[in-house]
């Protein structure tokens, strides 16, 4: 059951640090 | 069966699909990589380091319209489900049940049973919030990344303007280009018949030990009825 949570954290953690990123790319301009 | 592998075998299809999205996404960059490169050499420009392109607008709008359209296209079919039904569908519930149900279908407020989530006993805002969780979430990813795509496409748009010694356009302009819709609409469409293809192939077809298909001997008029 602990890997269960583990494994639903880290795919919104992915998702999360991925859309802050490609915002973050284009807010910057680069 | 040790722990590990107990893990391992529990976790399959999340763990399984992580890895081939993390492959795949090498992929693109790898292969993003040398397309760009390829271009900068035809416009006489300096080729890029792969550190460069995987922090550069140009890749950052290639990943994100594809998971926009991805996320709207299960939200759509979580919300869509709710209140479509598709008769011989394994992708529908019973036609009778179109709607959000009894609580008593849905185990929820005092038909919550001992193992339910604790929020999904609660009659007030944090049960109607964990009802629609799912649904919310994915809403949220669709937004947020249709966002993502729109300030990444608008950055890789203007690198490219400046580049043809044309005006950059600001972040509302870009969202009137041809370039944005374009970028948008042709997931959108993809991820549309994908989805219509799910509901409608599924009542004639099966894939046997598959819970998205109907079991092999259901009858083509078996509606919601999962394998």
């Amino acid at each position: 059951v602990r890997s269960v949570r583990a494994l639903f954290v880290a795919y919104l953690a992915v998702i999360g640090v991925g859309l802050a990123y490609f915002t973050l790319i284009g807010l910057l301009g680069r | 069966m040790s722990g590990v592998r107990r893990a391992l075998r529990d976790n399959g299809l999340g763990l399984a699909f992580g890895a081939l999205f993390l492959l795949s996404l090498l992929g693109q960059a790898i292969s993003g990589l040398f397309q760009y490169n390829d271009q900068q050499v035809e416009y006489g420009a300096e080729q890029v380091s792969f550190l460069q392109y995987v922090t550069s607008s140009s890749f950052a709008v290639d990943v994100a319209e594809n998971w926009q359209s991805e996320y709207l296209q299960f939200f759509l079919y979580i919300f869509g489900t709710v209140w479509l039904v598709q008769r011989g569908s394994s992708e529908s519930k019973d036609i009778e049940k179109i709607g959000t149900e009894s609580d008593e279908d849905q185990l929820a407020g005092e038909h919550a049973r001992a193992d339910s989530p604790k929020w999904a006993r609660y009659q007030d805002w944090r049960g109607e919030l964990f009802s629609r969780s799912l649904g919310i979430v994915m809403g949220t990813i669709f937004v947020l990344s249709w966002g993502a795509q729109s300030v990444a496409g608008w950055a890789a748009y203007n690198t490219e303007q400046l580049g043809n010694r044309e005006d950059p356009v600001t972040w509302l302009g870009y969202l009137g280009e041809p370039e944005f819709w374009n970028r948008t609409l042709q997931n959108w469409q993809s991820e549309m018949l994908a989805v219509g293809s799910m509901a409608v192939l599924g009542i004639y077809l099966r894939q046997r030990g598959s819970p998205e298909s109907k079991p092999v001997g259901a009858a083509h008029a078996d509606t919601g009825e999962t394998g």
